[in-house]
């Protein structure tokens, strides 16, 4: 479950979140919409506890990211253009490390297999190509069997097979009762993972957005959203 | 009432003629030192002690304005107010300025009292790299873009620099006392100030305190001005 | 803090290190070309090189540091590893507390072979004991790495980091030189036995006030 009340986040007088407020139900997939410089990143950074908000809440499962920063770390994995891997690690290496940092104890080869990189183990990540690094990263992001994901526009820059095998990934993820929180630019990804989103603008929520609505009517918003 | 423009050029109008009555008279009006308090027949001292009135009221500023850098910072990281940024900034560059006077007059000093321009005095040590610390603190906030980025890193060298003059001080005083200096520092020329030269002193003691709150003063607003000016700009106003 | 966590990233760090060997082979083969360099400070039979044999020593290990230790923070901020460590539940002050553990144990082991070559370049008689020069050297070094590393995470976001981390270390740097080529002129020149210098005590106090600094101040540098 995501929580989101009233929250905003300023940087030296520009606002980037102006009083936010989100539901996200345990299990649901919801998409975040909206034009470049919406506050989007800034919001899954405030998620994620890289950032602090200036005011306002962010509950991860009841707890508030601000108050109980650990644990809501441990509540959540995250999937960003970048993977946070170490190129002069292998895959088994650096989802060791991980597994480590969270003093988790996940059986990687499952987790390797899962996302079709077993063959890979023991190959430097630095020889991987971005899909691949891009699937290892959810590897890392869910190893120690965090209920909520945030993807933050994952896809970006990964070829037409990458992103499909990438979204038969977070499908399989989504059947096994994950929460979803995905930012992305490209219609088929939300129409396609999520059920329901909203459309952020210069901070603030504009309208929400039935995903499952037929896709005339998906292309017509989001041709209206980039404006 | 309101500090505007027309009290500032009133301000420091009084500011100059009492600074230069004041240097005019420690020039021409204090006499030379006692015969009695000369090291030796023909001591430079004799006059030139006079310095004493501009290195002591540099220092005292270069030291206020060091302060002022460190609570600035302090502040700065515990209320994120950028007022509290311009400030420390502002303070930093007013420090280098007044650091650099300090040393110049430092240098006059030592030549005179013990015939080298840099005698590795722990004060003339650590003046200098008080010096090299505010220019440190400058040079990274140059490289830094990002305001608030900026202010935090800053405000962090900024404590970091002022916890260092101390042990600066520290270290020098020590490595003079195993190194013995070329010329003597403990062989001082003391002198007691009478009456009209005590007021002289204070007098520019409170000028260039007052020099220094004015120019801090101005250079916060300037600063603040341009921040605003530059969102104006950007349109985000 | 969690010494378990420390360790493995530290663990972390060493491994990707040896496999990829830019940094250390890099900093090896400075502290040897320097340590080379410096020989022509002076006549090499001359009593002058003698005495400014440990001044020089030090400084070979200030310059490569200086050039070396400033990676271990960039690089993760370079490749955006950073983020996930930060990702992970783990404390800030241990994410420092590893990276300085990790450039202690670089500048060890640089020490570990510079040393030796330097009282071979050198042909140095030290009066007192060679441990306790290298005791001296390490303590030097600790105070060393714990300003170096703090700073390395400070101009992260800066622009042309390396070159602002020279000019903001060093300053800040010069009590700690200072009182150690004064306790390692004491023992290699003097002969003084390392528990009856007064400096190295210093260092100590040095070190204990910038690590508390450092530890207080991080959480700043790293939150946005």
């Amino acid at each position: 479950m995501i929580r989101v009340e009233e929250l905003s986040k300023r940087f030296n007088n520009f606002t980037a979140l102006d009083g936010i407020n989100l539901h996200i139900k345990s299990g649901e997939s919801f998409a975040l919409l909206g034009p470049n410089g919406a506050g989007k990143t800034t919001l899954i950074r405030i998620l994620s506890t890289l950032l602090k908000p200036t005011s306002g809440r962010a509950l991860l499962n009841n707890i508030d990211v601000t108050v109980e920063p650990e644990d809501a770390k441990r509540q959540i994995g995250v999937v960003s253009h970048n993977p946070y891997l170490y190129d002069e690690l292998t895959a088994l290496e650096n989802l060791e490390f991980y597994a480590g940092l969270y003093e988790s104890n996940p059986d990687i080869p499952e987790l390797l297999k899962l996302v079709n990189l077993d063959s890979r183990a023991h190959d430097p990540v630095g020889n991987f190509s971005r899909g691949m690094k891009q699937r290892l990263s959810i590897a890392r992001a869910i190893l120690h069997d965090p209920k909520i994901l945030l993807l933050d526009e994952p896809t970006s820059g990964l070829d037409h097979k990458s992103r499909n095998n990438f979204y038969t990934l977070v499908d399989r993820l989504k059947s096994r009762g994950k929460t979803i929180l995905l930012t992305t630019h490209y219609l088929e990804e939300a129409a396609g993972l999520c059920e329901n989103g909203v459309i952020l603008k210069k901070g603030v929520v504009t309208s929400s957005v039935d995903l499952k609505a037929p896709q005339p009517v998906l292309e017509k918003i989001f041709e209206d959203m980039g404006r | 009432m309101k500090f505007e423009r027309k009290h500032a050029q009133v301000f420091l109008g009084t500011l100059w003629i009492v600074v230069l009555a004041a240097m005019y008279k420690v020039l021409f009006g204090l006499g030379p030192l006692k015969e009695e308090l000369l090291r030796y027949p023909g001591d430079p001292m004799r006059n030139g002690y006079k310095i004493f009135f501009f290195s002591m009221e540099a220092a005292a500023v270069t030291y206020i304005a060091f302060t002022v850098v460190l609570l600035g910072s302090a502040f700065y990281l515990k209320t994120k107010d950028m007022k509290w940024d311009r400030i420390a900034s502002s303070s930093a560059r007013l420090g280098l300025v007044f650091t650099t006077i300090l040393l110049i007059n430092g240098a006059i000093f030592s030549n005179l009292a013990w015939g080298a321009y840099w005698n590795w005095d722990p004060r003339q040590t650590s003046s200098l790299f008080l010096w090299f610390t505010l220019a440190a603190y400058l040079t990274l906030r140059g490289a830094v873009d990002g305001v608030e980025t900026r202010a935090r890193l800053s405000a962090v060298l900024g404590i970091f620099g002022f916890v260092g003059v101390p042990l600066t001080h520290i270290s020098t005083t020590i490595w003079l006392s195993n190194h013995p200096a070329l010329y003597d520092t403990a062989q001082s020329t003391g002198f007691s100030l009478d009456r009209s030269g005590l007021i002289l002193f204070m007098t520019l003691m409170t000028s260039f305190l007052a020099l220094y709150i004015y120019l801090l003063w101005l250079t916060v607003k300037i600063d603040s001005l341009e921040e605003g000016s530059q969102k104006v700009f950007s349109g985000e106003l | 803090m969690n010494p378990l966590l420390i360790y493995r990233i530290v663990c972390k760090d060493l491994k990707s290190e040896l496999r990829g060997k830019e940094t250390i082979n890099f900093m090896f083969l400075f502290s040897f070309i320097s340590l080379l360099m410096f020989n022509f400070a002076a006549d090499p039979f001359s009593p002058a090189l003698t005495e400014v044999g440990p001044g020089l020593l030090w400084f070979v290990f200030i310059f490569t540091g200086m050039l070396g230790l400033s990676r271990a923070f960039i690089k993760e901020k370079e490749t955006g590893t950073l983020e996930g460590l930060l990702l992970a539940p783990v404390s800030t002050e241990d994410i420092l507390y590893a990276k300085t553990f990790y450039n202690l144990l670089l500048m060890l082991g640089i020490q570990l072979i510079a040393f030796p070559l330097f009282i071979v370049l050198f042909n140095y008689n030290i009066a007192g004991s060679a441990l306790d020069a290298f005791i001296v050297l390490a303590l030097g070094n600790i105070a060393f790495v714990v300003v170096g590393s703090f700073m390395s995470a400070l101009v992260m976001n800066a622009k042309s980091r390396e070159l602002v981390l020279q000019i903001i270390v060093l300053p800040l740097l010069l009590p700690v030189i200072i009182l150690t080529i004064i306790s390692l002129r004491k023992v290699m020149i003097a002969g003084v036995n390392l528990l009856s210098i007064g400096e190295v005590k210093l260092i100590v106090f040095y070190v204990a006030i910038m690590a508390v600094l450092a530890s207080i101040l991080f959480e700043y540098i790293v939150e946005e």
